[in-house]
């Protein structure tokens, strides 16, 4: 890739759409977005169905028109300027691959349409080709080649052209769980490798997670958090985001005894301890206790007694539904060093403290 | 019948059911090709044997008789010449018309689709009537010549809302869109991509057109006055009228040779004008299937 990489920046973008049950209402796709991704970064759009994702990646590709806000590719303003003259590529969720053309005709297709040198066309989709590791597939069809191959053709297609932007839309999402996670790692490397500028749409926290340098959760229209994967998971800032990415069982305490400075004291199933605190936290507001179910440890010096409600096994941990001081919570033992344990049996576990997080309640369905 | 389906034993009701698919299936084969059969034999056969009927398995005393009384008439071969000029160059023109329209109303982003749509669906269940349609193709300069049948009917609503259905079931948007960021615009895309995948479809109202316009008749009738313009439907007609009806013809056994006589060319006459599309459809007929389908599943 010649291209220098550039970054993309959002500025307060918004979409709405006519509401279908109320003819005067809107229904908005994107509320004042605003985000930038770095030259060369991969950032992840993540979030459930209808939040308004795949909405704003549309909008950054140009087939959709923002009602007001601004987008910038490098330090072009292009919300206003069509598709093709953005350079963008974009790797659809069906790869879209032209079903009568070659894997060689598919990727060059862009070049030609350019006015390319038939000589230059060569030499790149041979390059392309081979980066992608397709070479020996040039002369095939789309449906004599395999859904990973489709998927390196459809990525070669999207970056011959050497756009400035790489957009991603849900590309794993029709693989098999196994290939997902093999195209996933690989897709990685090969935006590493030609640096360029991406963004990425997925339900799918773990993909999220595996791939990006920035996750943004978002929401009913809006950005509910920006950050790297590990931020998010470790310090989310309300009950949506924690339940969103990871597990995470929600605890109201019994009290909040104090709130400052991004730390709270509370009494939790019927201990006092201090832990960290969401800026979002208020005084007086309802809250709940994130509590990652790795984060609750069975150990005989326990301090809160617990009764196995139910177990399974998953090969790499155990899963145990604990009733702690009524509350029914999920935990998950990676030791597997208490295998024995049965239902019904009474245990003492701790809980890691430091990774308990103080959240503003959320009652939202979709939580 | 007791070979296993797929290595399973068939049960007593499944082999009683087979039975009974492979008679009705029998059964209605022959309904539909005996006819064909039968007109085939008949044209060839002896016209006092059909007459008589006894013609009913094979031809009875084979004769090319009618035939040769059909080839006779120099206007056949100008009905034909006719036929498959208007056949030509009506399809082509309905093929055009009805993908180019069926394509442009399968895009959402067509404003005034909806509007569109319920136009062309009303000239479905109401038309104008057979006057209206005359006096409006003399009007235009359109009477004698070959363009009142190939004009009038240049979009057939019915097949419009098949390629329609065809284009929104099978070129998904992102094939566009993809097309689109690498700068192909709307007419690049409708020829470089949706053309090329589009084949089944065209077969299907080639197809279609090709034998609505080979049938053809009665627009002939009405808006062609001369005869060296008549397709070949109509010439046939002619030549039937010519060999069946001859009023100054007294004698009675004339008039019933020549009736026999007109049995014969009548048979003959619809393997003639059967014959190049009955050798064609055997190759379309999977298209044709599909076609159906397509208006089948959704409107």
């Amino acid at each position: 890739m010649n291209n220098e990489a550039v970054g993309v920046e959002i500025r307060d973008l918004v979409k709405t759409f006519p509401a279908f049950d109320d003819k005067k209402g809107e229904v908005y796709a994107a509320n004042h977005v605003t985000l930038s991704v770095q030259p060369g970064e991969l950032v992840t759009l993540l979030g459930p169905s209808g939040c308004g994702k795949t909405t704003l990646l549309r909008m950054v590709a140009g087939f959709l028109m923002p009602t007001s806000g601004e987008i910038f590719i490098g330090n072009r303003e292009v919300s206003k300027i069509p598709p093709n003259k953005r350079n963008v590529g974009m790797m659809f969720q069906s790869y879209a691959l032209f079903p009568h053309m070659t894997v060689y005709d598919n990727v060059a297709y862009g070049l030609k349409l350019k006015h390319m040198g038939k000589t230059e066309i060569r030499e790149r989709v041979k390059g392309i080709l081979q980066l992608m590791q397709i070479e020996n597939y040039a002369s095939r069809f789309p449906n004599e080649i395999s859904g990973g191959q489709q998927q390196r053709v459809a990525l070669a297609r999207a970056v011959i052209t050497e756009p400035n932007v790489l957009l991603f839309d849900e590309p794993l999402s029709n693989l098999d769980a196994k290939l997902r996670e093999y195209m996933r790692e690989e897709l990685r490397k090969i935006q590493k490798r030609v640096g360029i500028t991406s963004l990425y749409v997925t339900h799918d926290q773990s993909e999220a997670m595996a791939i990006s340098d920035k996750v943004i959760i978002m929401r009913s229209g809006k950005i509910e958090q920006a950050g790297t994967a590990m931020e998010i998971y470790a310090r989310p800032k309300n009950q949506f985001v924690a339940g969103f990415i990871g597990k995470a069982n929600f605890v109201r305490p019994d009290s909040v005894l104090s709130l400052s400075g991004g730390k709270a004291e509370v009494e939790l199933l019927g201990r006092r301890m201090t832990i960290d605190a969401s800026e979002e936290c208020r005084n007086g507001e309802p809250c709940v206790v994130m509590i990652r179910p790795e984060d609750i440890k069975i150990s005989p010096e326990g301090k809160f007694k617990a009764r196995i409600i139910s177990k399974a096994y998953f090969g790499q941990y155990i899963r145990h539904f604990l009733d702690i001081a009524g509350q029914e919570i999920e935990q998950m033992d990676f030791t597997q060093s208490n295998a024995a344990l049965q239902v019904g049996d009474e245990i003492a576990v701790n809980l890691v403290t430091d990774s308990l997080r103080l959240l503003p309640l959320d009652d939202t369905e979709e939580t | 019948m007791k070979r296993p389906r797929n290595g399973i034993a068939l049960s007593r009701a499944d082999k009683a059911f087979d039975v009974l698919d492979y008679i009705l299936l029998t059964i209605a084969f022959l309904l539909v090709a005996y006819p064909l059969y039968f007109v085939v034999i008949a044209s060839v056969s002896d016209p006092i044997a059909v007459y008589e009927g006894r013609v009913i398995i094979w031809p009875i005393k084979p004769t090319l008789e009618g035939y040769a009384r059909i080839f006779s008439y120099e206007s056949l071969f100008i009905g034909y010449k006719n036929t498959l000029l208007y056949t030509l160059i009506g399809t082509a023109i309905n093929v055009v018309m009805t993908i180019t329209a069926g394509y442009a109303l399968s895009r959402k982003e067509l404003v005034g689709r909806n509007v569109m749509m319920m136009g062309v669906m009303f000239t479905m269940i109401f038309s104008g009537g057979m006057i209206p349609n005359y006096l409006l193709v003399r009007s235009l300069g359109l009477y004698n010549t070959m363009w009142a049948l190939i004009l009038p009917g240049a979009v057939s609503t019915w097949n419009l809302i098949v390629c329609r259905t065809f284009f929104q079931q099978t070129i998904p948007d992102e094939l566009r869109e993809a097309a689109e960021l690498d700068g192909c615009g709307d007419t690049g895309f409708f020829l470089r991509v949706v053309l090329p995948l589009s084949s089944s479809i065209i077969a299907v109202m080639v197809l279609f057109y090709a034998v609505s316009h080979w049938n053809s008749y009665y627009n002939a009738l009405i808006y062609l006055s001369s005869t060296s313009k008549y397709p070949l439907q109509l010439v046939l007609r002619n030549i039937l009228i010519v060999n069946t009806l001859d009023d100054m013809v007294n004698d009675v056994a004339t008039q019933a040779a020549q009736q026999r006589m007109g049995d014969l060319i009548k048979y003959g006459m619809i393997i003639v004008s059967s014959l190049p599309l009955l050798v064609l459809y055997p190759f379309l007929q999977k298209y044709f299937v599909q076609g159906v389908m397509i208006g089948a599943i959704k409107g």
